[in-house]
């Protein structure tokens, strides 16, 4: 393409004009609405997760201490609530760490963070749903097991077999909206690796800069 | 009115045919490319008091236009990722042109951009604001050798999509 060609196309592309009128009365009050939301959710996000952080352990650690004598089952239900609790907030934490990017940052600094926003929401749903529902079902397990000592067999059997039942139930009700969560998450991976690529420098040599940028067009 | 509102003002009216055309570019459908300018308006408002002056405005602009409409993109629902469907370009919710030469003309080159795949959509597209290589590769913060490259390929695909064309 010559440059008398090119400088035609950008006459031709600058003369496609936006007509219409920019309502100011309506985009100035939304602007500030959603930044004041965009702080608000921030701050709350992080009040409550810091709470919860500490209210977890101090409940973990008063019942733990407020039950001398029980059978190991109990501090195991206990050991797998703790670390359950402690995943979910680390997964909140990562989740309000990435609430918010700035749309003003460098396209590729942009794209790596939607990246990691979207990988992490990835592994939450993959990997750390099907394991928090594992581990809710072993607290249950060994929670029983110090409950319904001393109980008849019968009774043990319905016991374990309604709350397995229970959570089956729960993880096929939950797959279907999982994999097609999955898939969206896949999806806009896919799109945005696409701009990753596109935007990885392939002349790390300076010499081909000036090259480059004295090129004819 | 305030400071802020005066500059914001003051940029909307000097960027916003260039944010429209970048718009344009990216969107196929006229209602997305108003939503997306909307957003675009807000995202540069929300933004305003980050800025240091360390980039120039056009820079600080685009940045937000362009993250703004990757963004965007991806909220729309069963889009194509790969490449752009044929199909959407003669869809009847398209913008449509007048039929004079000059329109003509306009509407092959916009038609041959839309056929190009997103990120080329962006770069051609700052190319035609007449953008140097070095802003190019200031706002997406790469090499001006990469920006060359780039650019270079782009524009040899729109010269056969446009006269595939004619």
């Amino acid at each position: 393409m010559k440059n008398n060609e090119l400088d035609k196309l950008k006459n031709l592309w600058q003369s496609h004009t936006d007509n219409s009128d920019i309502d100011m009365t309506h985009i100035i009050p939304e602007a500030r609405k959603q930044l004041k939301a965009q702080h608000k959710a921030m701050l709350i996000s992080n009040i409550f997760v810091s709470i919860s952080f500490v209210a977890v352990f101090i409940v973990i650690l008063w019942v733990g201490t407020s039950f001398p004598g029980r059978s190991i089952y109990f501090y195991a239900s206990l050991g797998a609530m703790g670390l359950l609790l402690v995943s979910l907030l680390a997964g909140m934490w990562a989740g309000v760490r990435f609430r918010n990017i700035n749309s003003d940052m460098e396209p590729r600094r942009y794209i790596d963070s939607s990246i990691k926003k979207l990988k992490i929401r990835h592994f939450m749903l993959k990997y750390a749903t099907p394991g928090f529902l594992i581990l809710l079902l072993l607290v249950f397990m060994f929670y029983y097991a110090d409950l319904f000592e001393g109980e008849s067999q019968q009774f043990k059997i319905l016991a374990y077999g309604i709350t397995v039942l229970y959570f089956l139930i729960i993880t096929v009700l939950m797959r279907k909206k999982r994999s097609r969560q999955l898939k969206e998450i896949v999806r806009l991976l896919q799109y945005l690796n696409l701009w990753k690529d596109n935007l990885k420098d392939e002349q790390g040599d300076p010499a081909n800069e000036d090259t480059m940028s004295s090129m004819a067009l | 009115m305030d400071n802020k509102e005066q500059l914001f003002k003051t940029l909307i009216s000097s960027s916003k045919n260039s944010i429209y055309r970048v718009c344009f570019s990216f969107l196929d459908h006229t209602e997305d490319v108003n939503d997306l300018q909307q957003e675009i308006y807000i995202e540069l408002w929300k933004s305003l008091d980050r800025f240091k002056g360390k980039s120039a405005w056009n820079t600080f602009i685009y940045r937000i236009a362009i993250n703004t409409a990757i963004r965007f993109k991806t909220k729309l629902s069963n889009y194509n990722v790969l490449k752009p469907e044929l199909s959407d370009l003669t869809d009847a919710s398209m913008v449509t042109y007048p039929t004079d030469e000059h329109e003509e003309q306009l509407k092959s080159l916009q038609k041959a951009i839309k056929m190009l795949p997103d990120r080329e959509r962006i770069l051609i597209s700052l190319l035609l604001e007449d953008l140097s290589y070095k802003e190019i590769a200031s706002i997406l913060n790469i090499s001006v050798g990469h920006v060359g490259v780039r650019i270079a390929r782009v524009k040899e695909k729109l010269k056969k999509l446009m006269n595939h064309e004619e």
